[in-house]
């Protein structure tokens, strides 16, 4: 196995709580449950109950959206509805929530098949039970799986990420180190469906996870999966890099995965897939890591989509008096949230609680031009230069300097001496240069409508004086046939006189 | 329970601009020692006379263009230019031409073009150029030996009211850095052999002189291994001096100087690794960085062969200086995904 050695992102040398190592507990059923139906990437499942309507475990109550991104949603437990309304959700826009009471018997649909060897059943069967089982991408992008396992996009490698991006972040090292068969069994069902020839499963070296994951491997004997170590950098785990990082190749701006054969699919995905053919149990909870200085007892939770998070909060032990920050997702690239009533969702995979000690407050310098954010930029872009471009407001320029690129990891704000908040800096710009084309493209498309209404306008008008000039020309020129039947006319009338007249 | 709402990233890391201006300013600390052993006791007048002014000067400038003084005046800038200014001008230096050299660093270089991050040029050699044209009969003087063990109170009398209350007899050959020496004779048809068997030439390059550059080279390296600076622009630089010099040395060895003389005399290492290093008015890309420490290497050994001047670092960090942006312009890095570099 080759060491592999990036020359970009940061190695957090931080005193922290290895979290490796937390525990994986299960959180009690809560009595009240919001499932919002906006868990995917795209478009938003339709409802498919109504108030008062009992519904089971596993029972889906929000369909996909047809021929759109979307995925489907199951109820989490057993109950009833109780309300649907537009509510907050984490990380996304408010959208439609369906409140669950449960009834504390967790009954489960019965129409979901338990499949004993999910192997024999053919691809097209594997890629309609991925869709159906409402799984997407649990890494915390939301993009749904079914749409991503595409057979037709000619893919030959699967990565299996179990190599967490952020910092703190433990759920899939915890998974594997509980279910690494599960998780393969899984791998093989995807690559059954992608045809694809090889599965390569990364892991953060020095994690607890790596030494089950290679016994799991062992065991399976499948010539097709290898495992690799990756680095103890951030950001490691993030697709792109992980893909430059393991396959030597880079996935084209603006591109895909798939456009280099690659298809990239979190641990805790492939596990959720495993889990809905052998055990006919959709995607209904998943694994939360509930770490920080604000948190008393840090741990891996595995609780139902639609919990809220102060369950998840009692689990772990509670707040210590100096939590101060709720942050979704990791300590770099994690969404602050404002309160914890709001509902965990598929994209949840960990509630980091930062305490005041973990958080700099200082005030933002001069760009001192120091370069230190270029040397850490996944992207190999230059920080400083986007910035003073930012500030020139010189948008042509910016997108010509790779500002689309940016991924938002926050590395360069790590490191800045100067603490310029480069990545909201860049955000905003990155808006700015998509209202930008927006614009211009509105302003094409209101020219190409303005261009061909004239020219219609054009038309219509010459047709009406071609009209209007046939019209003149019929009254000026004599016309024959007229005249000849005028003439006959009159003949006729001269010979009836002559007939009266001999009367 | 509610919480705030702060933008990602959460962690921010430790280093700051006050960090790393503290950082330069200990790495320079074994130069400022040497330069006294052996130069006399005037750098350290000049030294504690240029930090004082320029600090004020910074405030002063500060608080006319309405910024938060106590926030920007403590972050050590100000000083570091002080100090290479002390560290560039002779020792034997009235008030009044160390004070315009720290005026029109701090306030022309520095804080007319808008402050910290802003500069075009470093304002060090600003400063140090200035004088350089506008007082030349103090700059081109370097103490005598005995002038060096003269004592406080002949420096402090040439500091105050620009020459000495009494004469010292004086050393023929004195008044000169070992770069301007060999120039001088040079042009008096003397071989380097000739030149370097004399009294101010020490085991390396000039008497002292090779000391002092070995101090700056050692506080360079500090410097690199705590990352303040990066290693390419006094790589590029040292390296296109020793290859210029070497060629010319191959060449003819009797009248041209060997590049242990090159890279050990005058201001070199200080230029090198504190002056060249300057991030704000350096390139910034990898390999930018490389192109801009090669133009000083190179345009330093023409000045120096060639020019008028002994040591013509200062106009050389000044003309690539002016390059940066357009270096840094020509040299991105190919960016994640695309073929092409932009």
């Amino acid at each position: 196995m080759s060491k592999l050695q990036p020359l970009w992102g940061i190695n957090f040398s931080r005193p922290a709580i290895e979290s490796g190592g937390l525990p994986l507990i299960t959180a009690p059923l809560p009595d009240q449950l919001v499932v919002p139906l906006n868990q995917n990437i795209g478009f938003a499942a339709r409802a498919l109950v109504t108030e008062g309507e009992q519904v089971l475990k596993g029972q889906p109550i929000g369909a996909i959206t047809e021929n759109k991104l979307s995925a489907q949603v199951h109820a989490p437990t057993s109950g009833t509805v109780t309300r649907l309304s537009v509510q907050p959700v984490p990380g996304q826009d408010p959208a439609l929530c369906i409140e669950i009471r449960a009834d504390g018997g967790d009954h489960a649909w019965p129409k979901y098949t338990q499949h004993k060897d999910p192997l024999k059943l053919s691809p097209t069967q594997l890629h309609e039970a991925v869709s159906e089982a409402g799984i997407v991408g649990l890494g915390g992008a939301m993009f749904p799986t079914g749409a991503k396992l595409n057979p037709k996009d000619g893919v030959n490698t699967l990565i299996l990420n179990g190599a967490e991006c952020e910092p703190r972040i433990s759920c899939d090292d915890s998974l594997m180190q509980d279910s690494a068969a599960t998780i393969l069994l899984g791998a093989q069902v995807m690559l059954r469906i992608l045809a694809a020839d090889k599965c390569v499963i990364a892991v953060k070296e020095h994690t607890p996870a790596a030494k089950p994951m290679a016994h799991a491997i062992q065991q399976l004997n499948d010539k097709r999966f290898s495992l690799v170590f990756v680095p103890a950098l951030y950001p490691a785990g993030g697709e792109r890099q992980l893909i430059e990082l393991l396959t030597n190749t880079e996935v084209p701006t603006g591109g895909l995965p798939k456009d280099i054969g690659v298809v990239c699919q979190n641990v805790a995905t492939a596990y959720a897939i495993a889990t809905f053919l052998s055990q006919g149990e959709p995607l209904i909870s998943r694994i939360i890591t509930v770490s920080g200085g604000g948190i008393k007892q840090p741990a891996n939770i595995m609780a139902r989509i639609g919990t809220p998070i102060s369950k998840l909060i009692e689990c772990a032990g509670g707040y210590t008096n100096t939590a101060s920050r709720l942050i979704m997702g990791g300590p770099m690239m994690g969404i602050a949230l404002a309160n914890d009533k709001l509902p965990v969702t598929k994209a949840c995979n960990s509630f980091y609680i930062a305490d005041t000690t973990e958080l700099s407050t200082t005030t933002e310098l001069p760009c001192i031009r120091c370069g230190d954010c270029a040397t850490v930029c996944p992207a190999h872009l230059m920080p400083q230069l986007l910035l003073q471009t930012k500030r020139t407001n010189d948008y042509s320029q910016l997108a010509t300097l790779g500002l689309p690129d940016c991924m938002e990891c926050g590395c360069c704000d790590y490191v800045c001496p100067s603490n310029i908040p480069l990545t909201l800096e860049f955000i905003s710009a990155k808006k700015t240069l998509r209202d930008i084309a927006f614009g211009k493209n509105r302003a094409s498309h209101a020219e190409q409508r303005f261009n061909a209404r004239n020219e219609r306008l054009e038309k219509q008008s010459e047709q009406r004086e071609r009209q209007l000039n046939q019209q003149i020309e019929a009254l000026e020129t004599p016309d024959t046939s007229t005249q000849n039947a005028l003439k006959e006319l009159l003949l006729r009338t001269e010979k009836n006189k002559h007939k009266d007249q001999k009367k | 329970m509610k919480f705030a709402h702060t933008a990602a990233p959460h962690w921010l890391g430790a280093n700051s601009v006050a960090i790393m201006m503290r950082r330069v300013l200990i790495a320079l600390l074994p130069t400022l020692a040497l330069s006294t052993w052996f130069l006399g006791v005037g750098i350290l007048i000049n030294t504690i006379f240029a930090c004082l002014l320029c600090w004020l000067l910074e405030v002063i400038a500060l608080y006319l263009r309405q910024r938060p003084v106590m926030m920007y005046a403590n972050d050590g800038s100000a000083l570091i230019t002080a100090l290479l200014i002390a560290l560039a001008i002779p020792p034997l230096m009235p008030w009044w031409v160390t004070a315009c050299a720290c005026l029109f660093a701090i306030v022309f270089a520095k804080h007319l073009y808008g402050g910290l991050g802003y500069n075009i040029f470093n304002p060090a050699m600003v400063g140090y150029v200035v004088v350089l044209i506008s007082f030349p009969e103090y700059l081109a003087k370097w103490p005598t030996p005995a002038e060096t063990t003269a004592g406080f109170m002949y420096t402090f009398d040439i500091f105050l009211h620009g020459r000495p209350s009494h004469e010292l007899i004086t050393d023929a050959l004195s008044g000169a850095t070992p770069l301007d020496n060999i120039k001088m004779q040079l042009i008096q048809m003397h071989t380097i052999n000739e030149i370097l068997n004399q009294n101010s030439f020490g085991w390396l390059a000039g008497r002292g002189w090779e000391w002092i550059n070995i101090a700056a080279l050692i506080g360079g390296l500090w410097l690199l291994a705590k990352k303040v600076i990066r290693w390419q622009i006094p790589f590029a630089m040292l390296a296109t001096m020793t290859l210029l010099y070497g060629i010319f040395y191959i060449n003819d060895s009797s009248t041209q100087p060997s590049p242990l003389i090159g890279l050990f005399s005058g201001g070199t290492m200080l230029a090198a690794f504190f002056v060249a290093t300057d991030p704000v008015s350096a390139a910034t890309s990898d390999r930018g960085r490389l192109i801009y420490g090669c133009g000083i290497g190179a345009l330093c050994y023409a000045i120096r062969t060639w020019g008028s001047y002994p040591d013509g670092i200062a106009f050389a960090v000044l003309l690539m200086n002016m390059a940066a942006p357009l270096i840094d312009r020509y040299t991105l890095p190919r960016i994640y995904g695309h073929k092409n570099k932009p």
